[in-house]
């Protein structure tokens, strides 16, 4: 019994001491595992052990990661990157729990050209806090109105280059009521409409942020994510944010019709097998839509692309007088980090460096089927004919435009009081507003029903919210612990 | 020598000091568990209470009682902590007052053996024992415009009665996101709670029954005057757990409105707060003082309840 219970304890002493102590050669790298899927990161893997012999990189492709990290950065485990959306990573890295990256960012990565410097410039403010770089921003993301080319292509419909010409083609797509089943006889059967979306109803933020972008310019951002003061969210001084809301509730709020029944209340992968299956011509929605929904796409009757957002009257205009073209950028907030606690932090740093290498960059993109490292790609040489004819839509798009985002370290957005996407938080804007116009009455005599004094103010919206803040911002304030 | 054998002699211990040494071991494990996992974690909770997270110091201070001032400012002055209370408050009734009565009849109709009971009972029960994921999921996909059969047949009945019908959106506007909720929840929790009733009527004696029988009372005296007096603990047990669900309800608005703040939880509020680390210490108080002012309301029911029927050993 004794000598059983010995061995048990010798036993259990080398398992612990395997878990405590770590070869200077392995690095363990953790990553969410969502619609990028991991062949990325499995064959950066590779590439980087055969560029440093004797490493050995094994991986963790987790769906369940970003609730995790917290624990394990406080707690200390094998990991030595993680890769994920949802860290609270200000939060963790005051208390010590995410090493700083100040060093590595002017190190070089090749021919001359430091890491903070291969960062792209319009993410760079997204990993600083306190004054100090804790992580490398990783995607930089695409997002705004997906449509069916073949469906475009049979019907003859032009993807429009202007928010009128988007207003139009809404109109004649479903004005067409042309049958999604051409086979079904039943009087009502379905016809393609010109929208599907679901309660996910925020996908409609890559549009009407882009929007927003156009008439501020996105020089205005550089200040509002700054939250210094209530004035920021005065509507006389960002009529931008309240003229896009108006243009998307003047385009599908406005008509109920033009979108499949219940968007509003859809699941999200309903809304995206209803896309799928030819229920609608468009659907708002982003860069991971063709990987997510691979194995459901019937390329007869789907052929993805991202189109960029239709530039509206107001858009501020470049040098040359055209519209500005902007580019919201989505997922801004995921990141890249390494734990205080990491075993092998000098070896996560030279994989950070790695992975800012042009070759992985461009490896990267073609393995995530044209996901964007938040890297400069202007010397990155991409393989087309890796990349969908969809991922080349999102590149073209990101290439070929001026991006911003809302990521902001104010105390006053991280501790929940206020926020940069919608001042009012809770209000479901696009919610809200649809089912304002989506009633019998509006449906049968639209102008009576707006004669009688039914038509939502969007601009009180934000009126109402700058008051609200307005008057709360000094309490607001005090109740941060700063 | 034979003194030094004597003293590495194994003494057998007593066999009432194993036994306590047993009693020891076996109650050791609940007490350690009651302490780090009740005792430890409650202690802490209240301790967040009275503290900030200082961004400055990267941790966190001691703040009086600046989150509870804070909690009954939000009582007041936000519409979306008043929602969330009220919301959460009326899962109660759903619970206690249409969920456990429903599961109290048809667990009856049941042990009376009507027609198709087995097949009932597997269809009350089938949907609590599948996880919740793909619970939400069926019962969402069900009233989606195109994957289910719902909107076709509520367009086809009361388009007989009015041609611009327009089908509701079930799971997109408020409150009929918060009703399909608890429809959903009817509809999965009858089945936990009739396996409870059911075992509950099974236990009362056969003799019971028959005499009633023999006295010529009907099914529904039955019902009323032996088996829900003889199952009542087990009612004030079910009642009881379903006023717990104003604290606890959580995955149904979460999976079936995943983004939709309007049906948000007083369990939901604090689960996104911890998952985004975002807010601890106020969502701490803001659960602990709802519970403060919930289990006394509890307890007092509870014992109400308990005085209805006098218990009977059987």
């Amino acid at each position: 019994m004794k000598k059983i219970f010995m061995t048990l304890i010798a036993i259990s002493s080398l398992l612990l001491a395997s878990c405590t102590t770590s070869d200077p050669n392995s690095l363990k790298i953790s990553v969410y595992l969502g619609g990028y899927g991991q062949v990325w990161i499995n064959t950066l893997a590779r590439e980087f052990e055969a560029e440093n012999p004797g490493v050995t990189v094994t991986i963790e492709a987790n769906p369940d990661l970003a609730s995790d990290i917290p624990n394990r950065l406080q707690n200390g485990s094998p990991d030595d990157i993680f890769f994920s959306h949802g860290i609270n990573w200000e939060f963790l890295a005051v208390q010590g729990y995410i090493e700083p990256l100040d060093d590595l960012m002017q190190q070089e990565v090749e021919n001359g050209v430091k890491l903070i410097d291969k960062i792209d410039q319009s993410l760079l403010q997204t990993a600083s806090f306190n004054g100090k770089y804790y992580k490398l921003p990783w995607t930089n993301g695409v997002g705004g109105i997906v449509y069916n080319a073949k469906m475009f292509r049979e019907h003859g419909w032009e993807v429009p280059e202007t928010y009128e010409e988007l207003v139009e083609l809404a109109k004649t797509i479903y004005e067409a009521k042309i049958k999604v089943d051409p086979t079904d006889m039943k009087p009502n059967a379905a016809t393609i409409k010109p929208f599907v979306w679901s309660q996910e109803t925020y996908y409609w933020d890559y549009l009407v942020f882009d929007w927003w972008a156009q008439i501020n310019g996105t020089e205005f951002f550089e200040d509002y994510v700054k939250a210094e003061s209530s004035e920021i969210f005065n509507p006389d001084n960002n009529e931008g944010h309240y003229k896009a809301l108006e243009a998307w509730a003047d385009l599908v709020a406005k008509n109920p019709l033009y979108s499949v029944e219940d968007s509003v209340g859809k699941q999200y992968m309903a809304a995206q097998m209803d896309f799928l299956n030819g229920y609608a011509a468009m659907i708002p929605n982003a860069q991971w839509l063709e990987s997510e929904m691979f194995a459901n796409i019937n390329p007869d009757i789907m052929e993805m692309r991202m189109m960029p957002a239709p530039f509206m009257k107001d858009a501020k205009k470049d040098e040359n007088g055209n519209p500005i073209r902007v580019n919201y950028t989505v997922g801004a907030g995921d990141s890249i980090i390494i734990p205080a606690k990491a075993p092998n932090k000098e070896l996560a740093k030279k994989f950070l460096l790695f992975l800012a290498k042009d070759s992985s960059i461009a490896t990267f993109t073609e393995k995530t089927n044209g996901v964007l490292l938040a890297m400069n790609y202007d010397t990155v040489d991409l393989n087309d004919e890796n990349l969908s004819e969809f991922s080349k839509s999102i590149i073209e798009i990101n290439q070929n435009s001026d991006k911003f985002n809302l990521y902001s370290n104010s105390l006053m957005v991280l501790e929940g009081k206020v926020g940069l996407e919608w001042p009012p938080q809770n209000l479901q804007y696009y919610a809200t507003l649809f089912n304002h116009y989506n009633n019998r009455d509006y449906l049968t005599n639209p102008e009576a029903w707006l004669a009688a004094g039914n038509e939502y103010n969007v601009r009180g919206i934000f009126v109402d919210s700058y008051e609200h803040i307005s008057a709360n911002w000094d309490k607001w304030q005090s109740e941060i612990a700063g | 020598m034979e003194k030094g054998i004597e003293t590495k002699k194994k003494t057998p211990l007593k066999k009432k000091t194993k036994q306590r040494i047993f009693i020891i071991l076996m109650l050791a494990y609940p007490v350690l568990q009651f302490i780090l996992f009740f005792g430890y974690v409650n202690f802490d909770t209240i301790l967040l209470t009275f503290q900030k997270f200082s961004w400055s110091e990267g941790k966190y201070i001691y703040s009086g009682f600046d989150n509870y001032g804070m909690f009954f400012d939000r009582v007041f002055n936000d519409p979306w902590t008043r929602r969330t209370i009220i919301n959460s408050l009326f899962y109660m009734p759903v619970n206690s007052l249409i969920i456990l009565p429903l599961s109290m009849a048809f667990s009856y109709f049941l042990f009376k053996k009507v027609p198709l009971s087995g097949f009932f009972r597997v269809v009350y029960f089938l949907p609590s024992i599948l996880p919740i994921v793909v619970m939400t999921m069926a019962f969402s996909f069900t009233f989606d415009s195109n994957l289910g059969p719902v909107n076709d047949i509520y367009k086809w009945f009361f388009g007989m009665f009015d041609s611009n019908v327009i089908v509701p959106s079930w799971f997109g506007s408020y409150p009929t996101n918060q009703i399909m909720i608890f429809v959903y929840g009817i509809w999965v929790g009858l089945g936990f709670n009739i396996i409870l009733m059911t075992a509950a009527i099974a236990r009362i004696p056969e003799e019971l029954m028959e005499y009633g029988q023999l006295e010529g009372i009907g099914f529904f005296r039955e019902f009323r005057t032996i088996v829900v007096p003889l199952i009542w603990p087990t009612v004030v047990t079910t009642f009881v757990l379903g006023m717990t669900s104003v604290f606890t309800a959580l995955l149904q608005p979460l999976f079936l409105t995943p983004t939709s703040p309007d049906t948000n939880t007083i369990a939901l509020a604090i689960y996104n707060s911890v998952l985004q680390n975002e807010n601890i210490a106020y969502m701490a108080t803001f659960g602990l003082i709802l519970s403060l002012i919930g289990l006394p309301i509890i307890l007092l029911t509870r014992n109400t309840l308990s005085k209805f029927y006098a218990e009977v050993d059987y």
